[in-house]
């Protein structure tokens, strides 16, 4: 019965609709890969890589893979905003993630508002911007320095010494710092900056010898931090709490300098959350157990599944379509529940205080528990307020 | 299939051509329909979840404005400034307070309106100095007081120490005995604390967004709810299970999976099982200002309801079309068949011998032929008969005839062979008598021989018996004589001694010979298998043989090993070496002076090798090669049987199984190596 056999043949015909492999989609990785900032950067390319795999072996976005596309910023500002816009024209890529200083940042916003494109920011930073082409998933000033403050005052101590590097982070977040401790009728014993890069702490160590406080906010940039913590005297029970000092810096400094200090971030590799261990398992099977994972590296990571599932919901790469469907965008990330806040392109964040063991990893002492909402613009002024002091301490 | 009906054969092929592509192809569509209304829906509904959290998040956006409005007012600062120092904690307070506040309420008020509840004023340190609606928290502090775990608690203290504004989730508030959200804002002037100013959301405004869910559809429906630790509220109303409390916490376990995985952050839409254990296609969301997971959701059934009537109406027609299928081939078959059947009745008929019937020509074309074809081969079948009866009587004369002839060939056959079996017979008795008479034959000439070797002695022996006879005569005339004197006695006396000595020799020597032929001639007939050296018997075997070899000029060599014991045959060992050694008398030293004669032999792996071995004249190859044959001799005329090597050969392979094989070299000399199984 030849026809019997012709009923299943043609019903396949019919259903093996025609299938094909569509083209990868380009993203872009923008950091340095040489340069003073490679140290760190590079840590990012490998959680951008992992993430692409994932989403990769997951079956890729809109049935098509994702191709990254890895350019070298160069630690040079001006080289960051050629690449950008190499990435977005050269290579025509659909998102770029990168950057790690303001300065480079800064840089590459004019390109990205250029061509409505979008960029994917993975530092904490000192707020006071809002473009519509950068999503910001690093911390805002309210989900790091604000509320570790708060609890700093509260468990630590009120004698309080400012210390950190002289650039527009330390000083944006000492002005919000200043802002709160007025509040609270406290001033601050001293206020000290380093030239960045700068490792003679010899001054700054003799002020705050002299004064003794008990509370040190220390927002020192790259290897002042290590010169800082080696003078600084463990006996005199002067505990710091640090802005720029996760898991990598710990490494490189050593632990022993910096136990029982404490930093505040959203994420610590030390979470003990379902995810978190996958993540960490994740990476180190991929990258060497040895590899220490840090804020930046989740923050990075987790822009990627949150851009892919975006993606997914525009049904689109155009990144004007994209920027559209991240609005309220959700996820389950390393770190905790991660949601975009459509008006700020800032996310809501879990805020967490660590203290620095002999391992080098954090434990965790405090935590917000429930994410914060994103204010890049402290409420305790208005915008334009915020700006014009900006404007004033640049210039000074 | 053979027994089923023309109709039901019809339908069977026209449901398969038919129907069942039709079938295949129509669920083919009726699946790619469904998942195509599913995944619309999907999208639909994502949709409407993405807008539903938007409206929620614009929404509590907007409480924060208010909020963040009221902190810059001006008469925010007047309000504070003007009541703090009034207020007194926990008590009523004075007249003044309420003169001043009067001042302030009709302005605040305009907040209530937009869809705010409550509007609190609260100082530094916490207490409560103004409110709208006057409830039991009203003049209680916040931060230490009845209230102090309310979501106002956290707002106000958020707004204290981080100078931010922020907003709580629906929690029960107990003084305004419903679920109450809360959402802050420091009032500062100069960056310093002058107090705080909250909000009460309104509840009811919440569950109205959350009723708005759009669409036709009755059953869609929005979920919200919010998790802390292990436990979980609603923080709506839901649609169909009136005991569900807003606000009121449950046991985390009691989640339902969509709700779940928003409460989770993670967005998704698919087809899974409600609060009620109902299916629905369900959008998960998460709202991040109230920290709530949502679920956007409706009924699986309801949502695939076009689906379930499209599969209706198409069942309804295939079975329509099937039934079609049914009377379509009933007719066909009916009108197909009916000249078939007129058929059948009458090859019925021909088949009982009745040929003269015809068949009524009717019908379509092909039956009106049928029934002409069959017509014309009915006439030709009727003619063929006759002429067949005919043929088969002549055949089966000549059959019957050929039969015979085979037969007696057969018998002529049995005859012959039975003749052939006979003579085979005679032949074999007649090769049996000739090996039996080669026996006797090499019996008797040893017979011969050994006569030749006793003549000499006896001859002697009489010799010696008549001398001894005439010496006695002698003596016995002497004695009579009385001539016989002692010294002629002595001198009788030694005399015969010497003749008995003779005698005794002589006649001892004919024993010996007697005796040993008796042994070979024993031997040679004897049939039955024993132990025996075969060194003796080699032994026993040349002196028997002595007379005949002595007349050849050649040495016997026995080098057989004295401790080989066969078990087996002595008879044939004697015949066949006699024969071996004969053979090479005769014939291996033609025209030599002299020459040697090797008997040796050795065990190896089970088997005995004999050797017979010269170093005469040898032979050629073709003569080699023809040797064992019966009847072969090169001395036809000179008295040779031309049996004596077949005999060796016939022993050798039917009596020891075993092999035999000669190798020669003309003038060097020629071998036999017998091999045999010692457990022959």
């Amino acid at each position: 019965m030849p026809k019997l056999v012709a009923i299943p043949v043609f019903v396949s015909l019919l259903s093996a609709c025609s299938y094909s492999e569509s083209p990868p989609i380009k993203v872009g990785i923008l950091h340095s890969l040489t340069g003073t900032m490679a140290i760190s950067e590079r840590a990012l390319v490998d959680a951008l890589m992992l993430a692409i795999e994932e989403v990769n072996t997951a079956g890729g976005v809109l049935g098509r893979k994702l191709q990254p596309i890895v350019v070298d910023g160069e630690s040079n500002w001006d080289q960051f905003s050629v690449r950008a816009e190499d990435l977005i024209t050269q290579h025509q890529v659909s998102v770029i993630f990168g950057c790690w200083t303001s300065a480079c940042r800064k840089a590459v916003k004019p390109v990205m508002e250029k061509y409505d494109h979008l960029l994917f920011y993975p530092l904490q930073y000192e707020g006071m911007e809002q473009s519509p082409n950068i999503v910001y998933t690093g911390a805002a000033p309210n989900q790091q320095i604000i509320p570790s403050v708060h609890w700093a005052l509260e468990n630590i101590g009120k004698d309080v010494y400012l210390v950190g590097s002289d650039y527009v982070f330390p000083r944006t977040a000492n002005l919000i710092i200043k802002d709160l401790l007025k509040n609270r009728d406290i001033k601050p014993l001293g206020e000290m900056y380093l030239p960045l890069g700068s490792s003679d702490v010899s001054l700054v160590m003799k002020d705050i010898l002299a004064k003794k406080p008990s509370l040190i906010i220390n927002t020192i940039n790259g290897d002042s931090n290590t010169a800082f913590f080696k003078a600084l005297p463990k006996e005199d029970n002067m505990v710091v709490l640090s802005y720029s000092l996760a898991e990598a810096e710990v490494e490189s400094i050593g632990a022993h300098l910096l136990q029982g200090h404490y930093a505040a971030w959203n994420y610590f590799q030390s979470i003990k959350s379902p995810e978190n261990i996958k993540f960490v398992k994740s990476f180190k099977n991929k990258f060497g157990q040895n590899r220490v994972i840090d804020d930046p590296m989740e923050a990075a990571y987790s822009g990627v599944h949150l851009w892919a599932q975006a993606v997914q919901s525009a049904g689109s790469v155009v990144p004007r379509q994209v920027i559209t469907a991240l609005g309220y965008q959700s996820m389950k990330a390393p770190h905790g529940v991660i949601s975009i806040d459509k008006q700020t392109q800032h996310l809501w964040k879990t805020v967490r205080i660590g203290q620095v063991m002999l391992n080098g990893q954090f434990e965790i002492v405090w935590s917000s528990r429930t994410a914060v909402r994103p204010a890049p613009f402290p409420s305790s002024y208005s915008k334009q307020e915020w700006l014009n002091r900006i404007e004033g301490i640049k210039s000074p | 299939m053979n027994r089923f009906s023309l109709s039901a054969k019809l339908f069977v092929w026209i449901f398969l051509c038919a129907m069942v592509p039709v079938m295949v192809l129509t669920g083919f569509y009726l699946n790619s329909f469904k998942d195509a209304l599913l995944q619309q829906e999907q999208e639909h509904l994502s949709q409407f979840a993405d807008k539903k959290v938007e409206q929620v998040e614009v929404y509590i956006e907007k409480r924060i404005s208010d909020v963040k409005l009221m902190s810059q007012l001006l008469e925010s600062e007047l309000l504070l400034n003007a009541l703090i120092p009034l207020y007194k904690n926990n008590e009523k307070q004075s007249d003044e307070y309420y003169r001043q506040e009067k001042k302030y309420r009709p302005f605040f008020k305009v907040f209530e309106e937009r869809g705010n509840y409550d509007v609190f004023f609260i100082s530094p340190k916490g207490e409560i100095v103004f409110s709208l609606a006057h409830e039991s928290d009203f003049s209680t502090n916040i931060y230490n007081g009845p209230f102090r775990k309310s979501g106002l608690n956290k707002v106000a203290q958020r707004a204290r120490f981080f100078l931010e504004a922020s907003s709580s989730s629906f929690e029960y508030y107990p003084p305004s005995k419903e679920a109450a959200a809360f959402i802050a804002a420091p009032v500062l002037r100069n960056g310093k604390l002058l107090g705080v100013v909250a909000l009460q959301v309104d509840s009811e405004i919440i569950q109205k967004i959350t009723l708005d869910v759009g669409g036709s559809l009755r059953s869609r429906e929005v979920v919200v709810a919010s998790r802390y630790g292990d436990y979980f509220s609603y923080q709506a109303k839901v649609k169909y299970d009136k005991s569900i409390k807003v606000g009121r916490e449950l046991p985390i376990s009691e989640l339902p999976y969509p709700l779940y995985k928003a409460i989770s952050g993670i967005r998704s839409i698919a087809v899974e099982v409600d609060y009620r254990g109902v299916k629905v296609i369900a959008a998960s969301r998460f709202l991040p200002s109230m920290q709530w997971g949502m679920v956007f959701k409706e009924d699986y059934d309801e949502a695939m309801e076009v689906f379930d009537r499209l599969l209706y109406v198409s069942i309804f027609v295939l079975l329509l079309l099937t039934m079609g299928a049914l009377l379509v081939a009933r007719i066909l078959g009916g009108v197909v068949a009916k000249p078939l059947m007129n058929l059948t009745d009458i090859t019925h008929s021909i088949a009982l011998g009745n040929m003269d019937l015809e068949v009524k020509m009717e019908g379509y074309k092909e039956s009106y032929e049928l029934a002409k074809s069959f017509n014309k081969m009915s006439a030709r079948l009727k003619d063929a008969r006759s002429n067949l009866e005919h043929k088969v009587a002549d055949r089966t004369f000549e059959l019957e005839q050929e039969m015979k002839l085979r037969k007696q060939n057969e018998q002529d056959l049995e005859k012959s062979y039975l003749q052939l079996s006979r003579s085979m017979l005679h032949l074999k008795t007649a090769q049996d008598q000739l090996i039996e008479s080669e026996k006797m034959a090499s019996l008797g000439s040893l017979v011969a021989g050994i006569a030749h070797d006793i003549n000499t002695p006896l001859g002697i022996a009489i010799t010696s018996t008549s001398l001894f006879k005439d010496n006695v005569e002698r003596m016995d005339k002497a004695l009579k004589n009385k001539s016989l004197t002692e010294g002629v006695f002595k001198r009788y006396l030694l005399e015969l001694h010497e003749i008995v000595s003779l005698l005794e020799n002589n006649l001892g020597q004919t024993a010996s010979l007697v005796k040993n032929f008796k042994q070979v001639a024993v031997d040679q007939t004897n049939l039955h298998k024993a132990k025996f050296y075969l060194f003796e018997l080699v032994e026993s075997l040349l002196s028997s043989l002595k007379p005949e070899t002595r007349k050849y000029p050649v040495k016997i060599i026995n080098r057989v090993p004295e401790d080989i014991v066969l078990d087996s045959y002595s008879g044939d060992f004697y015949q066949l070496l006699t024969n071996l050694i004969l053979n090479a008398m005769i014939h291996g030293f033609e025209g030599r002076e002299e020459g040697e004669l090797t008997i040796s032999a050795m065990d190896v792996d089970n088997e005995t090798i004999l050797k017979v071995k010269d170093n005469g004249i040898g032979m050629e190859e073709n003569i080699r090669r023809k040797i064992f044959e019966p009847f072969y001799t090169s001395k036809r005329g000179s008295g040779g049987s031309g049996l004596g090597l077949s005999i060796v050969s016939n022993i050798v392979k039917q009596k020891l199984l075993g092999e035999i094989d000669v190798h020669s070299e003309l003038g060097k000399g020629t071998e036999f190596v017998i091999r045999f199984p010692q457990t022959g």
